[in-house]
Formats: C-alpha cells, sequence, structure tokens
C-alpha cells in the first residue's frame, strides 16, 4: 500500500523533501481503501469524527447550502489531500464534503495521526503548512470571487485546480482533464449557470478548454493562465526538479 | 392594483449568442432586463427568458429562468405582491 500513501508524500514533499524516518512513518500507515459513490457526502456540517480522510482517487468539493438551496462551493480536493484534518483538533465541521466523482479514500484514525506529530514532529510542522496553504488558497478564492470577471474569475481557477494536480504527478502535460461540470463550476464561482456556460463558451472558443462529456479538458495551460492573470505564489509549491 | 408591465423589445450585448432581449418596465419604472438563451453553449435551456438584470424588488441574487414571457412576466408581478 506504500503507492497509496505516496499521494500524500508527494503532497507533503511539495513543501521539502521528507527524511527517511518521516517517510518510514507514512509508508507504515495501513491503508483500509473505501471506495464512494458519485454525489455522495462523506461527511456532514456539524459532523464528529475520529478518523481523517485521505482522498486517493477522484475529486471532491467542500461547500455550504443555503437556506433557499443554493450552494457554495468553497473548495475542490484531489488526490492526495486529506479532506477533514481540521476535524483532529476542531472537532465538528462546518461544512459538508461531497464525492463529485466516484472516489478512493483512507480514513486514517485521529490517533494514527496525532502519532505522526508526536513521533516525528517534521510530519507536524509538514501539516500545518499544509492547513496554511488552504487557507492562503481560501484568501486567494476571496479575492478571485470578489474582485475578478467572470471570465478572469474561470480561468484564475482552472488554473489553480491544474497546478494542484500537476504538484501531485497528476497533470503532467499542458493539457489537463478535469472532471467537473458547468454547475460545479458555478457554484464554485458564484456565477449563474447562464453565465458559466456563456464563460466556458468563450474559453472554448479561444481553444483554451473543451468540454468532453462530464469533464473538461485544458487544452492551453499557458494560454489560460494569461487569461486568468494566474500567479501559482500563494500555493507555495516548492520547484522539484524533473526525475 | 396589480402592478402594470410594459415590455420592449431591446438586443443586448451578453458577449455571447444570446442577444434578444426585452426590457420590462412596471409602472413605467425599469425592474428587469430579460435576455433569450440562444446560444448553443445552453443546451437544455435553450429558448428559455434569463433574468439577465434585475432592479428593485426584481433585484436577485439568483437570476431565474423562464419558460417563456408569460412565466416571466407572472414572477415578476409577484416581486411586487
Amino acid at each position: 500500500m506504500a503507492a497509496r500513501i505516496e499521494l500524500l508524500i508527494r503532497k507533503l514533499e511539495q513543501f521539502r523533501r521528507l527524511s527517511f524516518d518521516e517517510r518510514q512513518v507514512l509508508e507504515n500507515v495501513p491503508i483500509d481503501v473505501q471506495k464512494i459513490d458519485t454525489g455522495r457526502d462523506l461527511r456532514r456540517d456539524g459532523q464528529r469524527s475520529s478518523h481523517c480522510l485521505l482522498l486517493l482517487d477522484g475529486m471532491v468539493c467542500r461547500y455550504r447550502t443555503m437556506q433557499d438551496g443554493r450552494r457554495q462551493i468553497m473548495s475542490f480536493h484531489f488526490p492526495g489531500d486529506i479532506l477533514d484534518l481540521s476535524s483532529l483538533l476542531l472537532g465538528r465541521l462546518d461544512h459538508d464534503i461531497e464525492a463529485l466523482t466516484p472516489l478512493e479514500v483512507a480514513p486514517i484514525p485521529h490517533a494514527t495521526v496525532l502519532g505522526w506529530i508526536t513521533h516525528e514532529p517534521g510530519l507536524g510542522r509538514l501539516l500545518w503548512q499544509d492547513t496554511l496553504v488552504d487557507a492562503a488558497v481560501f484568501r486567494e478564492w476571496v479575492v478571485n470571487l470578489g474582485q475578478r470577471s467572470a471570465y478572469t474569475r474561470t480561468a484564475h481557477l482552472l488554473c489553480e485546480m491544474a497546478a494542484r494536480l500537476q504538484a501531485v504527478g497528476l497533470a503532467p502535460d499542458q493539457t489537463c482533464t478535469l472532471p467537473v461540470t458547468a454547475a460545479e463550476l458555478a457554484d464554485a464561482t458564484s456565477l449563474s449557470i447562464v453565465h458559466i456556460n456563456r464563460v466556458l463558451q468563450e474559453l472554448r472558443s479561444k481553444g483554451l478548454v473543451e468540454a468532453r462529456g462530464r469533464t473538461l479538458v485544458l487544452l492551453d495551460r499557458d494560454g489560460l493562465r494569461h487569461a486568468g492573470g494566474f500567479d501559482p505564489g500563494y500555493l507555495h509549491q516548492r520547484a522539484v526538479p524533473a526525475a | 392594483m396589480p402592478v402594470e408591465l410594459l415590455l420592449h423589445p431591446v438586443p443586448v450585448h451578453t458577449g455571447s449568442g444570446d442577444q434578444d432581449g426585452q426590457l420590462v418596465l412596471a409602472d413605467g419604472r425599469l425592474v428587469a432586463v430579460l435576455v433569450r438563451l440562444d446560444d448553443l453553449s445552453h443546451a437544455g435551456l435553450l429558448g428559455a427568458w434569463f433574468l439577465e438584470a434585475g432592479f428593485g424588488p426584481c433585484a436577485h441574487v439568483v437570476a431565474p429562468i423562464f419558460s417563456d414571457l408569460d412565466m416571466a412576466q407572472n414572477w415578476i408581478r409577484q416581486q411586487f405582491d
């Protein structure tokens, strides 16, 4: 199961290379893979849990539902992400987490994660860094929703998703396939379905993206970076030398 | 007295294939700009009317979509109730 935990290792190695001992601690974690269907809520607002969920395959969003049924997606998550690390110290979750695709997740007991931090404090710092980057991403989303036009906002979001997938080795090329629908992008960008359709049409007409079924293919990442005014500095990814 | 609606056709620059619009005046004041969804990107919504902009009681966080102009006018009237 070392290959499964490798996703988390790759994610943490965005910050610095892990030591041999740190790597061993993570590689010795028993991984119990659970499969989850699309559309299922993995965690609910207010829920307490004794485990953290490590995402191994698929895509997830955190969201909040308004009283009139509208939904605000607050973040997207990719393999290697721990979806509810906050449950470790904050207890109750303050949002819902939904499977946007079929998923594979591995529940890791809170006691295990706390054990990592106790025995390898360096891992604790890396998880802290991860939560700080999470906060940086939320800050960028505030700027994105509040200050960027519909077109720029959407391009910026697509760039961010691609950059995060690339960091765990899942978007190695200039092209990148995102399993995300127009409705989900609308909920994440606070745009109506009509406006997101128009934006996607404009991005398509410029050869930047292409819709294929339930997925969106990013065809020209440099073009999208330009369209979104995207600077990945806030993701704090270390430049990894090519393998 | 129910509000009196007057529709006035107007082309709208939406940056897309959606161009046919209607200004909606309620008792002489502009309350809505409706646009017909003709851009092929809308797939299942083609031909429906979208509240492109709403003013006063028609200003809405979630812009509704109506299957025809009668439905749109009914909704606009309800906003004055």
